[in-house]
């Protein structure tokens, strides 16, 4: 969630890795804060400008994802404990 | 939750709230006109059916975290993560066999309590019941805190009149009608919730193509689309055994198991969990077509309702303050009706009046019943902000229970020794990865280490539990 404090309307910009191709409008409006999120890996630049032109200082975001292979890692781990309960409960009573 | 202007005027909001409030308690106290014993307040005379089962288990699972938590899984981790909020289903649906077994393992059962003191003796039981205590008051908590605080969003009401409402409704209608007022109005909840969701996803449709919500993503929000978008998958199992964690320990499910017909129960969760299914997709969906729909989101806790009142308007604010009432409703009165007949039957009942009448105990349920709802009250009033983190610390003490009751419910040689040190060790290594690495790892680092140790302690038993001693009687 980015924030900020202004007393009119403004426009959040965003662009990546500095390139202005890249420019993209987030938010138009009197909000006071907006939320990103699904961003790629990359760094990112947040400006803020109001009706009349005025910039505020850029705000610059990194997004580095998770190693994908410690999340692989923990699926796999979790997938052997579920498939282990749905094969208990499905076996049914084992030493009666 | 952030502050953002209310989607629904006060005036229409108090009007909506008195009318469902009224309605709630004239059919609690008509519903609990019959009970007379413990048994019929808190087991509802252990005669409910395949239709108020069936519904009673799905709308307990829709909690307000159905309707508002899973628009933001959504948001924050695309597909996956409305699938990963989608699986808390097969809690109910794997509790499905289990229920069936419970009823004939213990037919005259009252708690979930019962069966950790029968099946493990009084240390385990102790250890359940710290666990299940703490569990159930941070959710009971946390879900009073969620109503004030959603009532405010939503309608500017103030959070210590809405919080105060909702909880003071649910404790009169538990208290009068018990177990089965609770599924009573469980039964219309459900068939609110699920027709509000329903007309909201299709209203959602209507206005926006599939196409252009995938492009949408596509071009602003990538991630949210990628198969192998880290956080995502790491969420999906983790939330899987933290449900199956909440189902398979707690007396909101055990107190509903000893409560259905005869031949009712497995039938009841299975299709339960197949109702709960869509919901959490639906919703999720909502939140995904927000960019699509330039619906401007300043909190992802709040994506849901200003979808919701963009494309429907006026009567889409009634519609989710509506949907918003009753999951709330449906979820604190199960919880004050389950942990009170806990509180009653294997705390002062075990405990501290072994031989209290029936009558008694009727009457003490509903004082714990008003009780916990002042101790929820007090806990909320100064309005904590961080007590929905304390739920996701209740995930490790949830995840170590799972082993100790699967196994305990189905093998003979699964022991005490087990039982007790996969729920201490289990506990004790997940909330050491809740610190150390993060709430997403909790759950399964604490089901992976008790399922390991109570897999060894029954490995190397000798012992032979005999289920005989499973049908005690009152």
């Amino acid at each position: 969630m980015i924030g900020w404090s202004a007393d009119a309307p403004v426009t959040l910009t965003m662009l990546r890795n500095d390139d202005p191709a890249t420019a993209r409008t987030l938010y138009s409006g009197s909000n006071s804060a907006s939320f990103v999120s699904g961003l790629e890996d990359g760094t990112y630049t947040l400006i803020l400008r109001d009706k009349a032109g005025l910039r505020s200082a850029p705000l610059e975001l990194t997004v580095i994802h998770q190693p994908l292979a410690r999340a692989l890692l923990l699926v796999t781990m979790g997938a052997l404990i579920f498939l282990a309960i749905v094969a208990t409960i499905l076996r049914g009573p084992r030493d009666e | 939750m952030s502050d953002v202007e209310a989607i629904l005027p006060a005036q229409t909001a108090w009007l909506l709230l008195s009318a469902f409030s009224l309605l709630w308690i004239a059919l609690g106290a008509y519903w609990g006109r019959r009970n007379t014993s413990f048994e019929d307040h808190a087991l509802a005379g252990r005669n409910i059916g395949l239709a108020l089962g069936t519904a009673t288990a799905a709308a307990t699972w829709i909690t307000s975290n159905t309707t508002m938590l899973a628009p933001q899984f959504a948001l924050q981790l695309g597909i996956w993560g409305m699938l990963a909020y989608a699986t808390a289903s097969f809690g109910l649906l794997l509790f499905a066999p289990m229920a069936r077994r419970i009823r004939t393992l213990m037919p005259h059962g009252y708690t979930s309590g019962d069966f950790f003191r029968l099946r493990y003796g009084r240390l385990a039981w102790a250890i359940f019941l710290v666990f299940t205590l703490f569990y159930s008051l941070t959710w009971l908590v946390s879900m009073a805190m969620a109503g004030g605080i959603l009532l405010k969003a939503l309608s500017g009401i103030p959070y210590a009149w809405g919080m105060s409402v909702i909880l003071a409704v649910c404790v009169i209608y538990t208290m009068r009608g018990g177990l089965a007022a609770v599924i009573g109005t469980d039964f219309i909840q459900s068939l609110v919730i699920i027709a509000g969701i329903v007309v909201v996803g299709f209203a959602v449709l209507s206005h926006v193509p599939i196409e252009r919500i995938h492009a949408n993503l596509a071009s602003e929000r990538p991630a949210l689309l990628s198969v192998l978008f880290p956080a995502a998958i790491i969420a999906i199992f983790n939330n899987l055994l933290f449900g199956l964690g909440e189902v398979f320990h707690n007396n909101v499910w055990w107190s509903r198991a000893f409560a259905f017909r005869d031949g009712v129960a497995g039938k009841a969760f299975a299709l339960g969990g197949l109702v709960w299914f869509p919901i959490p997709i639906a919703a999720g969906f909502i939140a995904l077509a927000s960019g699509a729909l330039n619906v401007a989101v300043p909190a992802a806790d709040m994506v849901g309702p200003l979808v919701i009142a963009d494309v429907l308007g006026h009567t889409g604010a009634i519609a989710i303050f509506i949907i918003v009432f009753c999951s709330l409703a449906s979820s604190i009165d199960s919880l004050l009706a389950a942990t009170s007949d806990l509180v009653t039957e294997d705390i002062y009942r075990r405990i501290l009046r072994p031989a209290a009448a029936p009558r008694n105990l009727k009457k003490v349920a509903q004082y714990v019943t008003l009780l916990l709802g002042v101790l929820t009250w007090a806990i909320c009033l100064p309005r904590i902000g961080t007590l929905a983190t304390v739920l996701f610390f209740a995930g490790p003490l949830v995840g170590a229970m799972i082993w100790p009751i699967v196994t305990g419910l189905y093998w003979r040689r699964a022991n005490a020794a087990g039982a007790v040190g996969g729920m201490l060790l289990g506990a004790g290594v997940g909330l050491a990865c809740y610190f150390a690495i993060g709430w997403y790892v909790a759950t399964l680092a604490a089901t992976a280490v008790s399922m390991v140790w109570v897999l060894a302690c029954a490995r190397f038993s000798n012992s032979r539990f005999d289920w005989a001693k499973l049908k005690e009687t009152a």
